[in-house]
């Protein structure tokens, strides 16, 4: 069986990581091919401008700057975790509105074949029982998804 | 879109972690795929896999309206193919060189799905399992409120990682207005 193609999404949080190390111990085989998957959302000035305060260029740039520190920090957390993986990358999707749809059309666009996330991620609404991005994941991609509880 | 070229080691992530995985049949050919996908991509010598069957008691309609089985006759045929179904995976797992764990029967007293879900995550828990392999039959969110769905209530109940895969025709559904062996 030729390698198996691998998404695990990760968001930050600590189920997301969670989910990539449950991968690695539990489910990886050597031929399989992972890639850490990272989206963000667009940072649109008109959308956070209030009449007391107004989103000016230096506010956009330290967003963007703020981006740039959290992927960064899960790149190096994730290549951390993943250290001991032969066809391991982490990717960084930028400018996506929706995390769901982000993930699916990458699977899509990329041939994934197998998909691992966890229940929740950074908003912790702990009432609810699978959280929205994994829930939108499990019934949008039309292959085997894997969700990791805590 | 950002990414970096992979990287390659010389050391293998794979340590064989010894693995407890339950993979939940109901005897129709998409369930049946659950099965034959563990054993192309997941697959360790190290594994223990239960096979897991839940029988659901034989129903008889309250009204009697054409000439047909008896519950006798009815209850033979299911024991007749559990009883078959239980060669098949019992040989399957030995072929594959898997000789802990095996397949496991359980009769429920329900046809609840809330009912079939609960005792696959009991027997799941039993066994200390590390993973729970189920196929879904592709239902939309309000087919699957209104008929029930057995993989969406394992997802939210079990403690344990539950893998889904999509449903690999649509032949299984006996749902009206769906593609159907028996209504196209």
């Amino acid at each position: 069986m030729p390698g198996l193609n691998v998404v695990i999404a990760v968001d930050g949080s600590k189920h997301a990581e969670h989910a990539l190390q449950y991968y690695i111990d539990q489910l990886h085989r050597p031929d399989h091919i992972v890639t850490a998957l990272y989206t963000t959302p667009p940072i649109i000035p008109a959308f956070y401008s209030t009449p007391y305060a107004v989103m000016t260029t230096d506010i956009v740039a330290a967003c963007h700057r703020d981006q740039e520190t959290h992927a960064v920090k899960l790149k190096v957390s994730c290549d951390e975790i993943a250290k001991n993986l032969q066809n391991y990358k982490f990717v960084h999707l930028k400018d996506i509105e929706s995390p769901g749809h982000g993930i699916v059309n990458y699977v899509k666009e990329n041939n994934v074949q197998y998909v691992v996330i966890g229940t929740r991620g950074l908003g912790t609404v702990k009432r609810t029982i699978l959280g929205s991005v994994s829930d939108h994941v499990l019934h949008h991609v039309h292959v085997p998804v894997t969700i990791v509880s805590n | 879109m950002e990414s970096d070229k992979p990287r390659s080691t010389s050391i293998s992530a794979n340590i064989d972690v010894p693995r407890t995985i339950v993979i939940p049949i109901d005897g129709t050919e998409n369930s049946d795929l659950s099965f034959k996908w563990y054993v192309d991509n997941l697959l360790r010598s190290t594994d223990t896999v239960y096979v897991l069957h839940v029988s659901e008691p034989v129903s008889m309609p309250l009204i009697k309206i054409s000439e047909g089985k008896s519950w006798e006759e009815k209850l033979q045929d299911k024991l007749n193919k559990v009883q078959e179904m239980e060669k098949f995976f019992n040989y399957e797992l030995e072929s594959l060189k898997i000789f802990k764990g095996g397949m496991l029967v359980v009769y429920s007293d329900t046809a609840n799905k809330e009912s079939l879900g609960y005792t696959i995550i009991t027997e799941a828990e039993k066994r200390q399992a590390n993973l729970i392999i189920m196929t879904s039959r592709g239902l939309s969110r309000m087919r699957r409120r209104i008929f029930g769905s057995v993989s969406d209530y394992v997802i939210n109940n079990a403690n344990v990682p539950v893998l889904i895969l999509p449903p690999g025709s649509r032949e299984d559904d006996i749902i009206p207005g769906r593609k159907s062996s028996y209504l196209s």
